[in-house]
């Protein structure tokens, strides 16, 4: 006799998990989702660090959330939510010859951000600031957007916005490769190659790179999945701009979690699962860490690393050993540290006498060498050392909301890519290098912003991969659970089998970030998972409901 | 957009309470919140290193015997427990001596005896009277509205219990305390066991809460997961009731027009109406941040200026540990690793009160606290063979000769201070610390805005903001000069500390004034204290 019974029962309550409860909630079934940690969200994870009264997203941190269908169903400004978008230029990049670049959304939102209009206005201004480095450059991506907004946007959307087609079909980003809509290599190169083909300044080239490790954090010697490419590519010149979830990233969790219970739906924090219960290849519920037994009706659904399901929910006994060496088998390995600054005064960079919009919510410092970081980098970072030069990617929040903050002071969140953690599995190496990068960094800031000394700094926290993995534990280190390279996307992730997100159990399915399109919070692994589910158990195809293409 | 009943300002204990007590009665209520999780004091956090659950705020639960919530909401074992940690509280000397109080009167008179027999014999005679104090009045009148001073006490004269209160009221703690007991160690335990929540020793007025501590000190619960568990659990009740709660929310005013409040302006411009308005923020905040003392009526606002803040604050160190404490003096006294509560740095009474005294003057000395190392009783808290410590210390909002910025500059100093005690009577806490995390009296003021100037109890103790006047007599029984505006903090009667009373006590009378059905019977004790008379 279980202990507890719902149609439907959901192991992990990240941003997917709460998603599909939403949505499953709304087709009347009953709904359980029990998490882990202490607090729901997995990567929409928020803690007054590294003292009270300032907010640190310890995950999360970019957010373009509004592009979630679930932000539109569930009407979650109408549950708290707030997203901020910052006014004027969204990122900068700044150099330590004193030049920098700003570029502002190419698109404005209105009604909460679930609207969008483009602006030829900030087009414009952002091909000038592009110009001011190349007009090549400029042209191109003006071109690229151009093609962007013609051909590639249609596929790119319903790529995201749908589950991988099945096993033996061609996935999207083949089908653009023999219509020739795009360059296959954009797809089968690294990312250092793609930026050396496409533009010529040394400006856009770091750029480039540097986007693609701040979007999905590869590595410019890692290829990128064609899709993602021209995604990147098409926006240079301004895409949607990043929000901010005022109050911390944790307030999405919370919105839908609200969401979630007034449809009557079920929540359950510390509450680790053990196993998914099977009987005659079928799931009919999980047993909890602590010996509660949980009956689910019709279906489980996972928003947690594959490895997970397959080694501890299912178990490989019960698992086709060909499926287990491919869990086995897949990559996830990143490293770096992000550093939370809590600061007496915003940075004044010397730039912005010049450049008066180059101080963004999202900003690189780059240090005007693509060579280092296309070839050198590698070598460094392969033998385990600190990077010679920093690629800053940071965000100072409390500008834009006061939340963030105690009246009067600020703070700043620095992301330095390092070595990755394969290289250093030993902890202490991790702990030690924790105060050589903090002052690395601040002596690098410097250059930029003479006022970024120890005086300025009243607190700070340095995170490594360590902190990641034991903080949410599918993430192993990563942001992304397994590198979001173009072997692991697509149709390919996290491999072909479980791709559309059902796995070899019937009813049991993932929706975690393993599964396309990856991570980041855009909210879709959830969202496709369910158009899976839609599928396989005859639910409402809310996209036809709510008069949407996808 | 939904459209609201009620909207409580603050999603603390109180704010959550009220919250849930009126979603019972059928109001549709939304509660905002300004930090990123609801619960206020009762915060749980992973500040340190993960899979280390700190509680940032409030701990030591006095209450849990007594709140009509958890028999109410259903807040039934399965989901909420605290347990009872036995010895409750220990105090530690330098000479290598311990006095524990114990949750049974009689062990803790045995622990007393070594140092005065007679002290032991007064603990045995004192703590089954204060029991009955509690329990026939001081309890019950927790969660009943105050009456007004003279009403209150005909009320106390007419009943012996009432009568021996109202024998401490005009005392001061330690006058209380130094007529009891004789011995200097158990005058210092119980003095700080009654100023431990910051009721100052030389306040007159007031004694009647002397009784009220010490016997709590004999009580404390600890929640097991994380104080922050209570705080699901009420949030979770009022969604199935029905209620909202938003978090990370910034208020911009509270609408007030002709004298009636009917809504709050969010930052963003959002209005959002409703019948009624209850804050669980100070008065400060509710009456001139958010409605503006040109709408107030003179008088009103003169008197609410007059509103104090405590006199010392809590300065807090929390530790991740890599292994368990070991406590000097646990070989000559077995119990002492089991002590929920431990208090060290203060031999006799007269280290105590210099130590408070100091703070009031803004000086950082190497006074003790009390700490607690709460995963040695609820091992759920951390990864496993890991434990968490934690230090709370009375201390200065505002640092002699220092600046606003002072204490961000001073905190890491305070802390050494801090751990030189420790080590006198943990020794290994040096080696064994893996992370850590500060919070002083400036940093509880930008993490809860209604807690001023490092206040843990949203105003001072003192007679004159007590009771019927608490916070003066204009807002007693929660309501207030502005028609539709209530107050639920701990501003109002009973005051701070979680026993979930301001915000029961509110509920009640906004029931009441509504005209509505209360969906929960009376508190047995309170019904039994009103037919005594004393209530």
């Amino acid at each position: 006799m279980a202990d507890k019974t719902f149609d439907a029962v959901i192991i992990g309550g990240g941003q997917h998990g709460l998603i599909m409860g939403n949505y499953l909630a709304r087709n009347g079934m009953s709904v359980g989702i029990f998490e882990r940690r202490y607090e729901i969200g997995g990567g929409l994870a928020t803690e007054e660090l590294p003292m009270p009264g300032w907010t640190m997203n310890t995950h999360a941190t970019f957010i373009r959330f509004f592009m979630a269908p679930a932000y539109k169903d569930f009407k979650l400004w109408e549950k708290g939510l707030h997203l901020i978008f910052p006014p004027g230029a969204s990122n900068s990049c700044l150099w330590p010859d004193g030049t920098a670049m700003a570029i502002k959304p190419a698109f404005e939102g209105k009604e909460h951000g679930t609207v969008w209009t483009s602006s030829p206005e900030n087009v414009e201004y952002n091909v000038k600031q592009i110009a001011a480095f190349s007009k090549k450059d400029a042209d191109t991506c003006l071109q690229l957007a151009e093609k962007y907004v013609s051909t590639w946007k249609g596929y790119v959307d319903r790529w995201l916005y749908n589950p991988p087609p099945p096993q033996g079909e061609k996935d999207l980003d083949q089908i653009l490769i023999d219509e020739g809509l795009a360059k296959p290599e954009w797809g089968s190169s690294d990312v250092g190659s793609v930026a050396y083909d496409v533009f010529e300044s040394p400006q856009m080239r770091e750029y480039f790179m540097r986007l693609a490790q701040g979007h999905i954090g590869i590595y410019p010697d890692q290829p990128q999945h064609l899709m993602l490419s021209i995604h990147t590519l098409g926006s240079m010149l301004g895409g949607l701009p990043i929000s901010i979830a005022a109050g911390g990233t944790h307030n999405i969790a919370h919105a839908l979690q609200r969401a979630v219970s007034e449809q009557g739906g079920e929540f359950y924090v510390r509450s680790e699962v053990e196993k998914i219960l099977l009987e005659h290849g079928r799931a009919v519920g999980i047993r909890l860490t602590d010996g509660t037994e949980v009956e689910a009706r019709k279906l489980v659904v996972c928003d947690t690393h594959v490895d997970q399901v397959v080694q501890k929910f299912i178990g490989e006994e019960n698992t086709p050993p060909s499926i287990v060496e491919k869990v086995k088998k897949l990559k996830g390995d990143s490293g770096g540290w992000w550093i939370y600054f809590c600061l007496h005064e915003v940075p004044h960079y010397r730039h912005l006498a010049e450049h008066p919009d180059c101080l963004t919510q999202r900003q690189y410092l780059m240090p005007l060498d693509p060579d280092y970081l296309r070839f050198r980098q590698k070598e460094e970072l392969e033998r385990g050392d600190y990077p010679t030069h920093h690629y800053h990617h940071m965000t100072h929040d409390s500008l834009f909301d006061p939340r963030y903050a105690p009246k009067g002071k600020h703070c700043s969140l620095v992301e330095v890519y390092g070595p990755k953690q394969a290289v250093h599995p030993n902890r202490s190496w991790w702990e030690n290098s924790k105060a050589e990068i903090v002052d690395r960094v601040l002596k690098e800031w410097q250059i930029y912003a003479p006022n970024m000394t120890w005086d300025n700094v009243i607190d700070y926290c340095c995170h490594t991969p360590n902190e990641i993995a034991d903080r949410l534990i599918d993430m192993h280190g990563t942001w992304t659970m397994i590198d979001m390279t173009n072997d692991q996307m697509g149709q390919r992730r996290p491999f072909v089998e479980y791709s559309r997100y059902r796995t070899h159990v019937d009813n049991v399915y993932i929706c975690s970030s393993v599964m396309h399109p990856g991570g980041a919070t855009h909210g879709l692994c959830g969202y496709n998972c369910y158009k899976r589910i839609v599928e396989d158990h005859g639910l409402e195809k809310v996209w036809e409901t709510e008069g949407r293409k996808f | 957009m939904e459209h609201f009943d009620v909207i409580i300002l603050g999603a603390g204990p109180n704010g959550l309470t009220a919250g849930s007590y009126l979603s019972k009665a059928g109001l549709k209520v939304l509660v905002l919140e300004k930090r990123h999780e609801a619960g206020g004091g009762l915060a749980t956090e992973e500040v340190t290193l993960p899979g280390f659950l700190h509680n940032t705020h409030a701990i030591y639960m006095p209450m849990i015997d007594y709140a009509p919530l958890v028999q109410d909401l259903e807040l039934t074992p399965d989901k909420v427990q605290w347990v009872g940690p036995d010895p409750v509280l220990t105090m530690h000397f330098s000479d290598g001596h311990a006095i524990s109080i114990y949750q049974d009167h009689k062990r803790t008179s045995e622990s007393i005896r070594p140092f005065s027999a007679r002290d032991a014999n007064t603990y045995l005679e004192m703590a089954p009277l204060f029991d009955e104090m509690m329990d026939k009045f001081l309890g019950p009148a927790t969660y009943k509205a105050p009456d007004p001073a003279m009403e209150a006490l005909v009320k106390m004269l007419s009943h012996e219990v009432g009568r021996k209160v109202h024998e401490y009221s005009e005392k001061t703690p330690k006058e209380i305390v130094f007529n009891l007991f004789e011995n200097a160690r158990v005058r210092s335990l119980f003095l700080y066991a009654a100023g431990m929540w910051g009721l100052d020793w030389d306040v007159e007025g007031v004694g009647y809460l002397v009784p009220l501590l010490l016997n709590r000190a004999s009580r404390y619960r600890l929640t097991l997961g994380g104080s922050h568990r209570m705080a699901h659990w009420i949030y979770k009740t009022m969604y199935k009731l029905g209620g909202r709660v938003w978090t990370s929310q910034l208020i911009k005013r509270i609408i007030v027009e002709n004298n009636q409040a009917s809504g709050v302006e969010l930052d963003d411009g959002t209005i959002l109406k409703s019948k009624i308005v209850v804050s669980s923020l100070d008065p400060y905040q509710t009456f001139f941040k958010y409605i503006g003392e040109e709408k107030l009526d003179p008088l009103f606002a003169t008197r609410l200026k007059d509103y104090q803040w405590e006199s010392q604050s809590h300065f807090t160190y929390h530790m991740a540990l890599d292994r368990a404490p070991e406590f000097a003096l646990a070989e000559r006294y077995p119990d002492v690793p089991k002590s929920f509560i431990h208090v060290m740095g203060f031999d006799t009474p007269e280290d105590l009160m210099a130590h408070w005294d100091g703070n009031k003057r803004g000086e950082l000395g190497t006074g003790g606290f009390n700490c607690c190392f709460y995963s040695l009783h609820d091992p759920s808290v951390v990864p496993e063979g890991k434990h968490i410590g934690l230090i709370s210390q009375h201390a200065p909002y505002t640092i002699r000769g220092g600046d606003e910025d002072s204490w961000y500059r001073e905190k890491r100093t305070h802390v050494e201070r801090c751990l030189g005690v420790l080590e006198k009577f943990v020794p290994n806490i040096r080696e064994i610390i893996v992370g850590d995390y500060v919070s002083t009296p400036l940093d509880i003021e930008n993490k809860f805005w209604d807690m001023g100037k490092g206040s843990i109890k949203q105003g001072a103790y003192h007679p004159l903001q007590m009771g019927y006047l608490r916070p003066n007599e204009y807002c007693s029984n929660y309501a207030t000069p502005v028609k539709g505006l209530y107050l639920c903090g701990a501003s109002v009667y009973p005051g701070g500390l979680i026993t979930l009373g301001c915000g029961y006590n509110a509920a009640n009378r906004i029931v009441e004034d509504l005209g509505l059905a209360k969906p929960w019977p009376k508190p047995e004790k309170v019904a039994q204290a009103e037919a005594s008379g004393l209530l």
